[in-house]
């Protein structure tokens, strides 16, 4: 080898390694990465395995609060999409020019449980106890759980708040609460008795609405998964999960604001 | 009538102690020997500072420490004078001498005034122990273990930290308490000290080598 | 600050203060047993060999984190399981969501900021001058009031301020127990996070500040009574 093609084979080589570090990846990366807020975690997993199957596309999901999410996000965190519990965070990020597509992609449905006792209307509105609820400051199911306390005339004892409609569940399951307003989603997830249960009727509060967004920069494939989402197969999927799932289909932000 | 001890005790560091031995009330008497032969160990023993099983302690008809009794030291009227000086070091030396007085009283024996006029400490009664030296330190010691007259004084080196002037004077002291009908029972290594003595006890290795009487 | 806020205070207060007072009871004699080592091999085995493991377990809130305390805490009151029953059973009230469970979750969690302190002062203390002072016929109980308090003056100061701002700032174990009741549970750590939750910046703005604010000034003041203290006294 003569020391003119060791030099040329050096240059290739760095240019071979440099060069597509300098390139800009958005476009042509496989992978997605999206953020889940944790109640919907084990649903989008579900959704995750499925859009693999039928694209051959890496999906990594990451879940946490909707506002630790929020904040990641806002600090250049590098998700493609990211599920939300709500609809006033992707709001906002829309507002700030984050985003490039918003939309509902399930209603969350609350439901009234005592475990041990069955759970219908009458028991709901005769309940005196402690009951265990999310935060209607800053949870989604928390202020649609105060809409059915005030729609029902319930005069309970205490009303206790989890920060989170996980914290309201783990309440009720140690037996702290007796009986708590949650989600049907966790409900299912964890195979309650169903005469333990009422689902309480969606007119009784404003729509919990769970919207995702598609980040500004994300890769082309984000859309892809969005599709999939509302894929027939998928929203039956998600409905067994404990969600509805609105017909209407690409509107952004339906629903009441808090 | 005495102040007896029957005792068989491995101390700290293996050595073992085996005596058997009883002061006579109301006389001085002297645990000499060197450094290590278990003298002090003993005056220990005899005020429950160190509760070790089995052995023997009683005074004339109470016993003190037996395999089913045990008399804590705050209930054995005895005055124990430490070699190391342990003055309460947040009180002064009239807090010192309080503390003591309003524990226990018993009649007899000298007055607080005595005590202070005899042991030179009238004027250093509001200074704290740490604005004394080491022999006034020793001094107070002395007067604080003596102050509320208790029966038995156990004193281990009492003339430790102080002149020869100093050291005549305390077992002056001594005698007059022992005169007052005090039991006293003094640790030295000092061969002129365990002379003033009635009787003097000498230790070896943690065993008894002589009792011997002095004239008194 | 708002109203609901000045509550937060008040119970955050009432809440240190109750928790240092039970650990002044409780703690202070673990801290002196915790003291005192036995010298003796044979006498002292059992007691050491108990010693050997309590210590780590009181140091152990230091490390864990607090929802885990917390997570434990919350099956613990919980009426299916034996603690939980038996409060119920004798108040009728749950101990979670409740002040009391607040102050059982903040004694324990304080724990280790009451003893350590108070135990090394105690370890520091001269054997000699209690002994000293039971030749002058002093009992236990008034050895340890008449000398032995006085003499770990400091240790008392160290410990009671830092369980006190340690249950000021206490978060994890109140979120996991306490339920967010706004006249009982609703300490200022908490109502911070619901304001950042909600968005509320402004709130959080003032809560945040003002826990930063106590906490400095607590450990300033802390700190330079203790200078102050070592120069004018040379006494422990």
């Amino acid at each position: 080898m003569t020391s003119s093609n060791g030099w040329i084979r050096r240059k290739v080589l760095i240019a071979g390694v440099l060069i597509p570090l300098f390139v800009h990846s958005s476009c042509y990366a496989d992978d997605l990465r999206i953020g889940v807020a944790s109640n919907f975690r084990s649903t989008l997993e579900q959704i995750a395995t499925g859009f693999k199957l039928a694209h051959n596309i890496e999906v990594e999901v990451s879940a946490a609060s909707t506002g630790a999410l929020f904040a990641q996000v806002k600090s250049g965190a590098p998700f493609d999409i990211l599920f939300a519990a709500d609809s006033i965070r992707p709001a906002l990020l829309e507002s700030e020019g984050h985003t490039r597509l918003r939309r509902t992609y399930a209603y969350g449905q609350l439901v009234f449980w005592t475990p041990g006792k069955p759970a219908n209307e009458t028991t709901l509105k005769q309940y005196k106890g402690t009951m265990a609820i999310a935060n209607p400051r800053h949870a989604p199911y928390g202020k649609a759980a105060t809409d059915t306390l005030e729609l029902m005339q319930v005069k309970s004892d205490r009303v206790v708040y989890g920060t989170n409609i996980a914290q309201a569940f783990n309440f009720v399951r140690t037996g702290n609460a007796p009986a708590g307003l949650i989600a049907l989603s966790q409900i299912k997830y964890m195979n309650v008795p169903a005469i333990e249960f009422w689902v309480v009727p969606p007119e009784s509060y404003a729509p919990i609405e769970q919207q995702l967004v598609v980040l500004k920069n994300a890769s082309m494939n984000a859309e892809l998964f969005v599709a999939y989402t509302f894929d027939p197969g998928t929203t039956r999927l998600i409905e067994k999960s404990g969600y509805l799932v609105s017909d209407t289909g690409n509107q952004p932000g339906t629903g009441a604001d808090r | 009538m005495s102040l007896s001890i029957q005792a068989r005790v491995i101390r700290e560091g293996g050595f073992e102690l085996n005596v058997d031995v009883a002061f006579p009330d109301r006389e001085v008497s002297a645990l000499f020997g060197a450094s290590g032969s278990g003298k002090s160990t003993i005056l220990r023993l005899l005020a429950g500072l160190d509760h070790t099983p089995s052995i023997r302690v009683s005074f004339n008809d109470t016993v003190w420490q037996d395999d089913s009794t045990f008399v804590p030291p705050n209930q054995r009227h005895i005055g124990y004078v430490f070699q190391h000086l342990n003055l309460f070091p947040h009180l002064s030396v009239s807090g010192n001498l309080d503390y003591a007085e309003t524990r226990r009283q018993s009649g007899g024996g000298l007055s607080r005034q005595d005590l202070l006029d005899i042991l030179n400490l009238s004027s250093l009664l509001e200074k704290l122990p740490r604005q004394l030296s080491g022999g006034e330190q020793q001094r107070v010691a002395i007067a604080r273990a003596l102050v509320n007259n208790p029966h038995v004084i156990l004193a281990d080196e009492p003339t430790g930290n102080l002149d020869t002037a100093t050291s005549n004077e305390i077992m002056d002291l001594l005698d007059v308490l022992n005169k007052t009908g005090r039991t006293i029972v003094m640790v030295t290594h000092e061969p002129d000290i365990a002379e003033r003595a009635k009787t003097v006890i000498t230790l070896r290795d943690g065993l008894i080598q002589s009792v011997e009487q002095n004239r008194s | 600050m708002t109203d609901s806020d000045l509550v937060s205070l008040w119970l955050t207060l009432k809440l240190a203060g109750a928790t240092t007072l039970v650990l002044i009871v409780l703690g202070t004699p673990l801290a002196w047993w915790l003291s005192q080592r036995s010298h003796s091999s044979e006498r002292g085995w059992l007691r050491n060999t108990l010693q050997n493991i309590v210590e780590p377990l009181v140091a152990l809130p230091i490390v864990l984190p607090p929802t885990v305390v917390g997570f434990y805490l919350l099956l613990a009151f919980s009426p299916n399981n034996l603690p939980g029953e038996l409060w119920q059973s004798a108040t009728g009230t749950t101990l979670a969501f409740s002040f009391y469970g607040l102050v059982v979750g903040s004694a324990i969690y304080s724990l280790p900021f009451y003893v350590q302190p108070l135990q090394v002062a105690f370890s520091a203390l001269q054997r000699e001058l209690i002994e000293a002072a039971a030749t002058l016929g002093a009992s236990p109980l008034d050895r340890f009031f008449s000398l032995i308090v006085p003499l770990s003056r400091r240790g008392f100061i160290i410990a009671i301020c830092l369980s006190f701002a340690h249950t000021v700032g206490e978060f994890g174990i109140v979120l996991m127990i306490g339920g967010n009741l706004p006249d009982e549970t609703r300490v200022l750590s908490i109502a911070l996070f619901d304001h950042v939750e909600a968005l509320d910046y402004g709130k959080a703005h003032v809560l945040a500040g003002g826990l930063l604010g106590f906490s400095f000034v607590t450990l300033f003041l802390l700190y330079a009574v203790d200078r102050r203290w070592q120069n004018g006294t040379r006494t422990t």
